[in-house]
């Protein structure tokens, strides 16, 4: 079981990274979201948090995708698709690892925040929300112009809602600006516990919806 | 003046359909001489030379014989399979069988649901009435997509390679071994994505062959592969078959149904 995980992850991973033209653009937002607001460390940090979503929905969206062609063939012979789904999921994750090892490395050489550990918390839950958002909407839609507009959708909203407003609850990213304030600001501004209770609800739904989808076997 | 490269063809074929080599031996001679006296070429006269080699064949019964390899136990059972798409209908009752160690081949027009049906023989899609019953683990080739375009072939190959256990060294090679059959070599192949179709159409059959199943269905699986390619997935599928694997390839072309053990029209729902 694990050796096919390992090897669907391996192979989840290798085709992420032969995008190169993709996953270069997908990573210089950020970096560039980071540095045109890096005078201020809260907002320099919530930017690049803001990237990071953008960046890790869209590519676990287009894995999805791909997955699409390939999942259904890799069934019928023979693979389990729990070990399909784990091993799409583990390459993210390291994906999204070695993004917040990076981006954590450039804001620790690069700014004065209060609690880097905290920062890094940011970043993972960020990460992993980001996969189970992309995830999800690749399980709902088949074509990249599609999912790509409902993620800049949920992108547009979490960059000009009033993060005080209750509604602003309602989307995925939400926690992700919650641990930014808890990290930077201090415990007394933003809620560890509210941010990884919100992270871990969307995580949630998001497995509701990938496995409500995966029930429906099909090429597209 | 003798096209030389059309009678090696014509002999190529006949091999291929089964023909022995005394016979293909007199075959050539005959036509040779044929040529010579009458001073006609040979492709005006007689035409591609693989479609000659069939017609030469079917008179030597090669095909009937190949067709009585199979023996009479059922591997796949469809019976009066229906489906619509928002209240079209794409299959209405129909049924075939496949005998172990056979060749069906599925023909109609376009549209006339052997995608569809394949699918539901595949378990990929469910029929709206019928049964469906597929005795061994299947291999699925579509005619278009099926592959991750940003993985190599050797990817595909680890992958499929490891359902039926092998390890990744020797998946990868025994789909090089399966690519050089189909004349094509893929140990430095690029992505998916870089692939023309009929190398993909190649990848696509391999990597179903790779999972070891006992009944491939093949939705169109030359097109876009030029004739060597085409001749060298039939020899490949009939190795197969000899070795005890059931086929259904659903195709346009003349060519597959001089090939199949049985042939199952769509859209007339005439079987023969």
């Amino acid at each position: 079981m694990t050796s096919h995980v390992t090897l669907h992850g391996a192979m989840t991973f290798r085709a992420i990274l032969q995008r190169r033209f993709t996953l270069a653009i997908l990573m210089i937002m950020p970096v560039a979201f980071y540095f045109v607001s890096s005078d201020t460390v809260g907002r320099a940090i919530r930017s690049l948090v803001f990237g990071v979503s953008w960046a890790l929905s869209t590519v676990a969206f287009f894995a999805s995708i791909s997955a699409r062609q390939l999942d259904p063939r890799l069934e019928l012979a023979g693979w389990k698709r729990s070990h399909l789904l784990a091993g799409r999921l583990l390459g993210l994750v390291v994906l999204g690892a070695l993004l917040t090892a990076g981006f954590g490395l450039l804001v620790a050489v690069d700014q004065d925040v209060a609690s880097l550990a905290g920062v890094l918390l940011d970043f993972a839950v960020t990460s992993v929300v980001a996969i189970g958002l992309g995830t999800a909407i690749g399980s709902l839609l088949s074509r990249e112009l599609e999912g790509t507009l409902v993620l800049f959708f949920f992108a547009g909203l979490q960059a000009i809602v009033n993060p005080f407003d209750t509604y602003s609850r309602a989307l995925p990213f939400w926690s992700s600006r919650e641990l930014g304030t808890y990290a930077v600001d201090g415990a007394e501004a933003g809620s560890l516990v509210e941010g990884l209770t919100h992270a871990a609800a969307t995580l949630g739904v998001c497995a509701v919806i990938v496995l409500a989808a995966a029930r429906r076997p099909s090429f597209d | 003046m003798i096209n030389t490269s059309w009678l090696d063809a014509l002999d190529h074929e006949l091999a291929v359909s089964g023909v022995d080599a005394t016979q293909r031996a007199d075959i050539l001679v005959e036509t040779e001489g044929f040529l010579t006296d009458s001073g006609l070429e040979a492709y005006d006269h007689f035409g591609p030379a693989e479609d000659y080699a069939y017609a030469l064949a079917a008179a030597l019964e090669r095909p009937l014989a190949r067709r009585s390899e199979s023996n009479s136990r059922s591997i796949i059972s469809a019976c009066d399979v229906s489906k619509s798409y928002r209240g079209r209908t794409v299959l209405d009752d129909v049924s075939f069988q496949a005998q172990a160690a056979s060749v069906v081949v599925l023909t109609g027009p376009n549209g006339a649901g052997k995608s569809t049906l394949l699918r539901i023989v595949a378990g990929l899609e469910a029929a709206d009435s019928g049964t469906v019953k597929v005795d061994g683990a299947v291999g699925y080739v579509p005619q278009e997509g099926g592959l991750d375009p940003y993985l190599r072939p050797s990817d595909h190959f680890e992958l499929f390679g490891a359902s039926a256990g092998s390890t990744r060294a020797s998946a990868r090679g025994e789909g090089n071994r399966l690519a050089r059959e189909l004349g094509w070599d893929a140990e430095a192949a690029p992505i998916v994505n870089e692939l023309s179709g009929g190398t993909r159409q190649k990848l696509s059959v391999i990597v179903a062959l790779l999972s070891e199943p006992e009944v491939l269905l093949l939705d169109e699986p030359y097109q876009g592969m030029d004739a060597d390619s085409a001749r060298r997935f039939w020899e490949l599928l009939w190795s197969w078959q000899e070795r005890g694997g059931t086929s259904v390839v659903s195709s346009h072309s003349q060519d597959a149904l001089r090939k199949a053990s049985h042939v199952v029209e769509i859209a007339g729902l005439s079987v023969r």
